[in-house]
């Protein structure tokens, strides 16, 4: 039999219709799950398969949609019991139809639904086991015979890609990828379908589609937007009618119809049926896809970066790449990136979004940093948070590696130079996943001093990309800023690089845009016209800094001016959202100013205090005498949760001030004590927790964040690793409130001398002791005044 | 006129998450609750999911249908009861994000955020709850003798993770956060 890889390019393939809804039509009686019926009721399987062949189809999805091991776990069954009676069946209804009809090619999907689990950090499910999990169904259906794998009804475009990464890398079977979209288009995780398309492109799969969501006619806008974004075949697999809530579809055939005849039109190359349709429906359309043969719309490849929900396309007007998550010269994201925090990362992805940046660079390379563990950490922290999409910064291909198979999306990885080494070690990651990259034009003997030479190697390196496999929308260059301290002619050397590698090479340019003024004078006035030149020579993704308004001032500028921003409509929301801005009022006092939330404020008054005290005196009398002052009335509840919290935060600045003041006398002042802080084994609430620790950093304790869902043995390893004496678990719900319990003995036993202070909506005082806890705090004031207790009031 | 969500969200419960126990709300306190409220309002996306069965109560529980549920409290809550309705509700996943994201970039407003969707998918529930002719009060797994482990057999029966993407986790707990899993009961007359 012609392989379906080869088969499919030629022919309208047509997929059989649905297996659940049809057993439940024909055998209402049978209490079990669709998929354990092919233990159950192996012949009435095998009779749906071969009505659905008699009906024309050509390929049988097999019957183990939910055939893991998560779900087979609650079940006295396994993947290999189901998969290998799945397949039993799908082959005895194809020998019984050849026999009866002749010779055709018949071919058998593995059908692959989603596992089960939400993937964390939103659910409980790592990410390792749900690849472990997809790929023990693929070892299972590729030894049973499986001529494609059907990845289908998928809701969540991370756990999607690790399914086809587990399919691609243990088989060789074809892959037809589809997932299921709501009304708003978009999947319950939030991916639209150009995203699904942008991050399934590169992933080497042989379709993508749109399967169950909903009737033909609501997915038909859908597909409309799908044959515009790629040219992979499509496959749709629309429900006949939509089901009630009893799984009940009611199916105006015709109208079906002339919705799947519209797709064909449009040159769908693979259709099929989800819940609701059946074999007379299959036969109707195999008629069909007989008399239709349409043409797919040309589509015009371009540069796209995407996350799990958002696409950026580069080279139809610039964007900016925030820089800002990149420890170099930020020594406190330095000593957060050592002891693996992640919340100044995070912050940054939230603020360079706000500010405006289309794509945000992730760099976390620094001394006493593993970036192989670290950088896919920090991607999975921002993607928990920001939907914009990513560029993967590293100088280790390990890392990036890592990165990009950790990624929800389609990233640009930052970076690849045309030196033999660099080419050897990066283009593979971007083939592998499928992700743009980014080159930069120097190698071995460094950075060319004309743009002839920059242009020479930004040539060997689209070459040798191409050659990788990496299409050409997917590579972009980066020409280079040399500062012009070394160089007169270097702002003009970079810009006409770059303007020859667009107009040559046919790429998108990126470029890191400030060093141009490094060590001159007034360098933002430097750096915007620079940004103004060199997008006149065409770059596309000007690398800066969001929060300097100059700098994205001239951008939106420049997009008005060449039309890119449409009617200007950008240009005016930035206009009004300046004006909106108010000047902070005057505080009489840095309590006042703290108890308001005024920043500014805060730091002119504590600047005012610097000028008569020493820096320790302004901290244990002013600063901390107003956080206790601040605590007092929150308990008093003069204040609520959000006013503590905006205070807290508010003298942060007042602390940072002296931080900086006494570092520049060239004294440091300790924090005032560690802390560990957990979400308990189980529970996936957090809030809380954060909100404590927020409290307790702009108290000055050194907070070791754990997360949620923490074992117990990870939180004695954190005592032991930061020699932390005091340790923070919440839980909120009754039965976690077990694993509480569980890490207060194992700390107890082991670390005899740790205190442990327990909070959560279901603990109280009494609970509290029961399950040995040294004190309950019943909100994050009260921790803080335990902390206090603890370590003593002053900073020393 | 046809009651929404919205008129069963009760701004007082959001206070009360937020330890706001003044009988006054100043002028401040209202900009947090109207700020909060515009975030979770464009973030969340209603769905749920519902079953009716029949229900009958026995010595030990009851029967939903052919599922026994051998809880008292079920029992006593729905001994009037000849019909149940189970179901599963959530105000998406775009809502544990935006929490977040508000946690990180402003705490204060992040907590308001949270407290606010907290409210707005128990308003949710209520809406259904009204929605469904109920005559009984809700009541979820994790309650009385009723384990929350029941949640994942709910969530099963009514296929959650396929139908309006909420998850059980191993701990039984629904992910994404604001979701919710429900009983309730109607006597006879009662209607959707």
């Amino acid at each position: 039999m012609i392989p379906f890889a080869t088969w499919c390019k030629t022919h309208t393939v047509l997929f059989d219709g649905a297996m659940g809804t049809e057993v439940q039509q024909r055998r209402p009686d049978l209490q079990v799950a669709p998929d354990a019926c092919v233990l159950y009721a192996p012949e009435l399987i095998e009779a749906i398969h071969y009505d659905y062949l008699v009906s024309g189809a050509d390929v049988i999805t097999t019957d183990t949609f939910g055939a893991n091991g998560y779900k087979c776990a609650g079940a006295d069954t396994t993947p290999e019991a189901l998969i290998s009676a799945a397949f039993g069946c799908a082959r005895r209804a194809r020998e019984r139809y050849l026999r009866e009809y002749g010779e055709r090619p018949i071919y058998l999907a593995l059908d692959i639904g989603p596992i089960g689990a939400l993937l964390a950090p939103a659910g409980d499910m790592p990410a390792e086991r749900a690849f472990a999990l997809y790929r023990e169904q693929v070892e299972i259906g590729a030894a049973q015979g499986a001529d494609l794998l059907l990845i289908e009804t998928q809701t969540d475009l991370a756990e999607l890609k690790w399914a086809v990464l587990a399919a691609r890398e243990y088989s060789t079977l074809p892959i037809v990828a589809s997932m299921s979209f709501e009304h708003t288009g978009r999947t319950f995780t939030g991916t639209d379908v150009v995203t699904m398309a942008t991050t399934l492109e590169g992933l080497g799969v042989t379709a993508i589609g749109i399967n169950c969501s909903f009737g033909a006619a609501e997915t038909r806008p859908l597909v409309d937007t799908l044959l515009t974004a790629t040219r992979l075949p499509l496959i749709v697999q629309p429900n006949g009618g939509i089901p009630d809530a009893d799984g009940h579809s009611h199916l105006d055939v015709e109208a079906h119809l002339a919705e799947m005849r519209y797709f064909l039109e449009r040159g769908v190359e693979m259709v099929g049926g989800c819940c609701g349709t059946n074999p007379a429906l299959i036969a109707r359309l195999h008629r069909l896809r007989r008399e239709v043969h349409g043409t797919r719309p040309a589509v015009t490849p371009v540069t796209r970066v995407s996350s799990y929900a958002e696409t950026v396309v580069i080279g139809q007007g610039p964007v900016l790449i925030g820089e800002r998550i990149n420890p170099t010269g930020k020594k406190a994201l330095q000593e957060e990136l050592r002891r693996g925090a992640l919340d100044r990362v995070v912050r940054e992805a939230v603020v360079q979004r706000r500010e405006g940046a289309a794509l945000l660079d992730v760099n976390v390379g620094t001394s006493g940093v593993d970036e192989t563990v670290l950088l896919p950490q920090a991607v999975r922290a921002v993607q928990a948070v920001a939907g914009t999409p990513l560029v993967l910064d590293s100088a280790s291909p390990a890392a990036l590696a890592a990165a990009a198979r950790a990624y929800a999306g389609k990233p640009l990885l930052n970076s690849v130079n045309a030196g033999a080494e660099s080419l050897a070690q990066v283009l593979p990651i971007a083939a592998q996943y499928g992700a743009c990259v980014l080159g930069l034009t120097l190698d071995e003997d460094g950075i060319p001093e004309t743009a002839a030479g920059r242009v020479r190697l930004a040539e060997r390196i689209v070459a040798r990309a191409l050659a990788a496999g990496i299409p050409r929308e997917n590579i972009l260059i980066d020409c280079l800023t040399l500062t012009l301290g070394t160089g007169a002619d270097n702002a003009r050397i970079t810009a006409d690089a770059v303007a020859a590698v667009k107009r040559e090479l046919g790429v998108a340019t990126a470029l890191g845009v400030s060093n141009i003024s490094f060590g001159m004078p007034n360098r933002p006035i430097i750096n915007r016209t620079f940004l103004q030149m060199a997008l006149a020579h065409g770059l596309d993704a000007p690398i800066a800094n969001p929060g300097d308004r100059g700098m994205t001032d001239t951008l939106a500028a420049y997009r008005v001016l060449t039309g890119v921003d449409v009617g200007a409509r950008e240009w005016i929301a930035r206009a009004q959202a300046t004006v909106e801005t108010q000047a902070e009022p005057a505080a009489p006092t840095i309590l006042a100013a703290i108890v308001d939330g005024l920043e500014a404020e805060t730091l002119r008054l504590t600047k005012e205090l610097l000028t008569r005290k020493a820096p320790l005196d302004v901290v244990n009398d002013d600063l901390i005498g107003a956080l206790n002052e601040v605590g007092r009335r929150f308990e008093t509840q003069e204040l609520f949760l959000p006013q503590l919290i905006r205070a807290s935060q508010t003298a942060q600045v007042a602390f940072a001030e002296v931080k900086r003041r006494l570092a520049a006398a060239g004294e440091q002042a300790s924090a005032r004590g560690t802390i560990v802080l957990a979400t308990v084994r189980h529970d996936v609430h957090d809030i809380g927790k954060n909100i404590v620790k927020v409290v307790l950093e702009n108290y000055g304790y050194r907070i070791i964040d754990l997360g949620k869902d923490v074992a117990p043995q990870t939180v004695l390893d954190a005592c032991r690793k930061y020699d932390a004496r005091l340790v923070g678990l919440s839980a909120l719900m009754t039965t976690t409130v077990v694993s509480m319990q569980e890490t207060i003995a194992l700390l107890k036993r082991e670390l005899p001398d740790v205190r442990v202070v327990v909070g959560g909506a279901v603990l109280n005082e009494q609970y509290a002791a029961d399950i040995g806890a040294d004190c309950y705090a019943a909100h994050p004031a009260a921790v803080a005044d335990i902390a206090a207790a603890f370590f003593g009031p002053a900073v020393k | 006129m046809e009651r929404t969500p919205a008129d069963f969200f009760d701004e007082a419960d959001v206070l009360r998450f937020l330890r706001h126990k003044r009988r006054h709300v100043s002028e401040d306190d209202r900009r947090w609750l109207v700020r909060a409220r515009e975030i979770v309002d464009a973030a969340a996306v209603y769905r749920e999911v519902h079953l009716v069965r029949p229900w009958r109560s026995d010595a030990q529980g009851g029967h939903w249908g052919e599922l026994s549920l051998p809880y008292r409290s079920l029992a006593r809550l729905f001994a009037a009861c000849d019909e149940v309705i189970v179901c599963g509700c959530t105000i998406g996943q775009d809502v544990y994000r935006t929490i977040r994201e508000w946690m990180a970039a402003e705490p204060a407003l992040g907590v308001a955020v949270d407290a606010t969707a907290s409210v707005l998918v128990d308003a949710y529930a209520a809406y259904l709850q009204h929605r469904f002719g109920a005559t009984t009060m809700r009541f979820s797994p994790g309650y009385g003798d009723v384990p929350l482990a029941l949640n994942q057999r709910l969530a099963g029966v009514l296929e959650l993770p396929k139908r309006i993407g909420v998850h059980v986790t191993d701990g039984h707990l629904m992910v994404p956060e604001k979701s919710i899993i429900f009983l309730t009961g109607r006597e006879k007359g009662g209607a959707e």
